[in-house]
């Protein structure tokens, strides 16, 4: 088998983060090559910058020998590369033919749009693989798991020759997981080159010829599925226990007496369901999961954003589930959102706004904002908290994502907070505002704070946590005791592998 | 006088600056043009023309500010001045029928609040109806009459000082009408710039999310905003009432229009979250030289439409490139 596409020392950077790190491997022709990691080890950046979502900063892509600048997603098409994203790119308004010819319609010779025979194509395209969807059918009337199956017919339709399925079957009940494998095979004899990303190890080894294990934007290595087994592949992703300075750092088992929140038996409809948690003074507990595994969902209903279907959360005993939002905050309940730019900051408001945003009784004299208190509260926490600012009227939108997320933790600081969620509170961070943070979490929870901490990254959960309950797909699976901690375990049963598997 | 520094420099309202270069512009441009334009009477002329629409404009501003629009204001304001004539002509006290022409107005608006921020459904759309419903209203309850108010149709001896805050002059010169637009303009001023709901309008325009998540009612914020448009519109309406003493239920219609223009050229962003009652006030000061200034320049009045358009187009545009350039 020949090589269909090199990668030759790709690196891509974002802010506060290195995506892809010198990466370099191949990937032959007519094989299904699974692309396998944690959250934020680059599998989705690679594939983007060869759908030509991102331009990488380094490095060069070859197609069949050839280099090819892929700088938008139409330089990929012609390449002949299809990529079925784990969000899908489909339309709700539109039918599925319509969607599956968006973007490379037929035309009459008139100049009129064929439909008759985009019907016909679609209809056989979604024949031959057995798709049970009528072309004529809304988009929206599809479960999710059928409009996947839309989308990998559109990309067969579009004539590629390597298709990308990143993350496809998370959205897929046992039944379609079937169809689809079925279509990839079929696919594969077909003679196309297939790329798989997912984070289910069992599917991995059922359908794919070779694994390449992608670890915090590194490569580590490409090998035949045949030869390695996934105790291997786990120890790969999850990288080497921590370091004898981490471990130590925090291994003192603490023991805590008081329950000051407790979460019995939540459920939400397809977010999460029966989740209790008990969370004490002066604890600092992890929520380790993937993404998707309903861990903000549980910290935006335990801060009052959600409401559950059924179920309990207390405070000091008292049950708050019916106080909104504000009544929460009053109680002492604070949130950092994952989302900064999307609900934690007010990017048209300045530093000192920004602050006093969460407290505004400190500042108000009859109903008028009092410009002294405010920057007087204001500028003793951009002191506490060290954000790096001209000063409170700056503008938020000029600063580092570091020193924004501290202005969001400041902001809620100055409310002086019982329970402090934090959800991906180091994501798209610099080191030193991450390591800044987290001793500041440590130092309040010396003086009783107690802090839930959602993260993706098992080694800030490792160093800061005293306890880590396991989340996968909208249940609390597991519990780690700070001397129980150990990682591949944690990552393995986050991702889902069994535990026989091991 | 006092130095700025570097940073105060940096956080001046660019938008405002440059807006008002423009005024200033255009105001020695009519007065090179004409003679005419700058006498003291024809500047307090442009000064009460503008008065109506300025104040509604202030209320404008804050359901912009917080994201939405409001195409309801003409209505409001023709819908209240029906109702506060049809009362006075109906021998009520002059002090109630202006009272109850203020409270529906704000009814009106808190009403649009509701069917925005409870029920969901788009600004544009709930008072777009709205609109409708409210010229409707004035219709059926005045038949599609003129309402007049002059010594001929109310016997009422307060009525003197009734068409006195339309058409009185303080000191002979300085309209009632621009008094009262000036001091809505303080009102809005201090709202918006000084107080915890003008923080909160600007919050909730800004980013929802963030204001959910920090505990702000954001539907409260957003219903009061137009509450508050709506009470702004009765007092143009009334006032109108009270300068030209023959309203008709459709006094209103096009206001809109007119209202929304001064306040985008004034720097509000469609957007939320940005927007100075200032910006508005000189917005508004444009409009009404270029309507004051083409006229006595001798220019067809069609001009005029069409040059309106051209400063609505140009400053919207100036702006988004200046800031994609940032």
């Amino acid at each position: 088998m020949s090589e269909r596409i090199r990668f030759e020392n790709i690196s891509k950077v974002f802010p506060g983060t290195i995506a892809l790190d010198d990466v370099s491997f191949s990937i032959k022709r007519g094989e299904i090559h699974a692309i396998v990691g944690a959250n934020g080890a680059g599998k989705s950046t690679l594939m983007n910058i060869l759908g030509g979502q991102y331009k990488n900063d380094q490095g060069k892509v070859f197609i069949d020998g050839k280099q090819l600048a892929i700088t938008n997603p139409d330089h990929s098409r012609r390449a002949g590369i299809a990529v079925v994203y784990q969000e899908l790119k489909l339309c709700d308004n539109l039918t599925v033919v319509e969607n599956v010819f968006l973007g490379n319609e037929l035309r009459k010779k008139s100049g009129g749009m064929d439909w008759k025979k985009m019907r016909a194509e679609a209809a056989k395209i979604l024949k031959a693989f057995k798709i049970d969807v009528g072309v004529n059918e809304m988009l929206s009337d599809l479960t999710i798991g059928k409009k996947q199956l839309v989308e990998i017919a559109k990309a067969v339709c579009l004539a590629a020759n390597i298709i990308i399925f990143d993350e496809p079957t998370s959205s897929l009940s046992m039944k379609e997981v079937k169809i689809l494998f079925d279509i990839i095979k079929d696919l594969k004899s077909k003679g196309l080159t297939i790329l798989f990303i997912s984070h289910r190890m069992g599917e991995v080894f059922e359908i794919s010829d070779r694994i390449t294990v992608l670890r915090d934007g590194k490569w580590v290595g490409t090998f035949n599925s045949a030869r390695v087994n996934s105790d291997q592949i786990v120890d790969m992703i999850a990288g080497k226990e921590l370091s004898a300075f981490l471990k130590s750092k925090s291994i003192e088992k603490r023991t805590f007496a008081k329950v000051i929140l407790e979460v019995d038996g939540i459920s939400k409809k397809k977010l999460y369901k029966n989740v209790s948690l008990k969370l004490y003074e002066g604890e600092i507990l992890g929520i380790y999961g993937l993404q998707g595994a309903g861990r903000t969902e549980l910290i935006q209903t335990i801060f009052g954003l959600l409401r559950p279907d059924e179920g309990k959360i207390k405070v000091w005993g008292k049950n708050i589930i019916a106080l909104k939002t504000k009544q929460r905050i009053d109680l002492g309940i604070a949130m950092v959102p994952e989302d900064r730019k999307g609900s934690g900051l007010f990017q048209n408001m300045t530093v000192g706004e920004n602050i006093i945003s969460a407290i505004p009784q400190g500042v108000e004299k009859l109903g008028l904002i009092q410009k002294g208190r405010l920057q007087s509260i204001a500028g003793d926490l951009i002191k506490n908290v060290k954000i790096k600012t001209y000063g409170v009227k700056q503008n938020i939108e000029k600063l580092s994502g570091g020193n924004q997320q501290k202005v969001i933790i400041a902001k809620w600081l100055a409310k002086k907070p019982k329970v402090f969620l934090l959800d991906e509170i180091s994501r798209g961070i610099d080191v030193g505002s991450k390591a800044e943070i987290f001793k500041m979490m440590q130092a309040l929870r010396k003086q009783g704070m107690s802090v839930i901490m959602v993260s993706s990254e098992i080694d800030e959960i490792l160093a800061e946590c005293d306890r880590t309950l396991i989340m996968r797909q909208g249940e609390i699976i597991s519990e780690f005791n700070r001397a129980e901690m150990v990682k591949k375990r944690m990552v393995a049963q986050a991702m889902g592998f069994e535990d026989e598997e091991l | 006088m006092k130095i700025l520094t570097k940073q105060e420099l940096k956080n001046i309202n660019l938008r405002e600056v440059s807006i008002f270069l423009v005024f200033i512009l255009i105001f020695i441009v009519f007065t090179i043009l004409t003679p005419h334009f700058i006498k003291i009477d024809n500047l307090l002329n442009i000064i009460r023309q503008i008065s109506l629409n300025g104040i509604m404009a202030m209320g404008m501003t804050l359901v912009i500010v917080v994201g939405e629009i409001d195409l309801s204001v003409g209505a409001i304001y023709g819908l209240t001045g029906i109702i506060t004539g049809m009362l006075i002509t109906a021998g009520w006290p002059i002090w109630l029928a202006v009272l109850v022409g203020l409270v529906s107005g704000a009814v009106v608006g808190a009403f649009n609040g509701l069917l925005v921020s409870y029920i969901k459904i788009p600004s544009f759309i709930a008072t777009l109806g709205m609109m409708n419903v409210g010229k409707g209203i004035a219709l059926l309850i005045s038949s599609g009459l003129p309402v007049v108010v002059s010594s001929r149709t109310v016997d009422n001896p307060n009525l003197d000082s009734f068409l006195y805050i339309g058409q009185g002059k303080i000191w002979g010169y300085i309209p009632v009408m621009s008094v009262v637009l000036l001091i809505i303009v303080i009102i809005s001023f201090i709202l918006y710039n000084k107080s915890l709901l003008g923080f909160h309008l600007k919050a909730v325009g800004g980013n929802i999310n963030t204001a959910k998540a920090s505990g702000i009612n954001a539907s409260a914020v957003k219903l009061f905003a137009f509450a508050y448009t709506g009470l702004v519109c009765a007092i143009a309406g009334i006032l109108n009432l009270a300068f030209i003493t023959n309203v008709r239920a459709d006094s209103g219609t096009g206001l809109e229009l007119t209202v929304i223009s001064s306040v985008i050229i004034g720097g509000t962003s469609l957007d939320g979250g940005k927007g100075t009652i200032i910006g508005t006030l000189i917005g508004i000061l444009i409009i009404g030289i270029l309507n004051n200034g083409l006229l006595l320049v001798g220019i067809s009045p069609f001009w005029k439409v069409l040059v309106i358009g051209m400063v609505i187009i140009g400053a919207v545009a100036i702006d988004t490139i200046l800031k994609r350039r940032k």
